[in-house]
């Protein structure tokens, strides 16, 4: 299984507000990926 | 969360990053890293929740309110009490592992509030990840 276009292209943004591609955070190495269900 | 916290070298050792993916804002991720003293483990946030979708990741009131959550919720405010919600309340979790060649080597889907997978098996899978 391969990683869609639509989850590397999805927009998050850094504690410091910065945007990013999620992709950008398996470019150099693997990620462990964890979506947590709320801040809480 | 906070049960990664004590594993997080050991992914680093073996090459993986662990990044932490919430629906808050950023200043309530921040304010949540400091809570769990967790500042060493990045944390991005998704308010538009379109990573969770493109993961594939549940969304459901149901879901969220099921009596089988009810026990995981108990023990999880006993090991570490809960404040207030910072996130969209009926978004579930999960997890992934994504090689840099965009390869998925291994995916969980919680299926309820409170599942998740156990920090033994996000390691076991982080070493076959490197290893394969």
């Amino acid at each position: 299984m391969r990683a869609s276009e639509e989850l590397a292209g999805a927009t998050v943004v850094d504690t410091d507000g910065t945007e990013r591609a999620l992709g950008d955070l398996w470019r150099e190495r693997p990620a462990l990926l964890l979506w947590v269900r709320h801040f809480g | 969360m906070a049960e990664l916290r004590p594993h997080v070298d050991e992914l680093r050792t073996l090459g993986v990053e662990p990044w932490v993916i919430g629906s808050g804002t950023p200043a309530e991720a921040r304010d949540f890293q400091q809570h769990i003293h967790a500042e060493s483990i990045p944390v991005v946030v998704d308010q538009a929740l379109a990573s969770y979708r493109a993961a594939g990741m549940k969304r459901s009131v149901f879901r969220t309110l099921h009596p089988k959550s009810w026990a995981r919720g108990i023990k999880a405010m006993i090991a570490h009490p809960q404040r207030r919600t910072a996130g969209d309340p009926w978004q579930l979790g999960g997890a992934m592992i994504v090689r840099p060649d965009g390869d998925v080597r291994w995916r969980y889907v919680s299926d309820a509030a409170g599942d998740h997978p156990a920090i033994a098996t996000l390691l076991d899978e982080a070493r076959k990840a490197v290893a394969a």
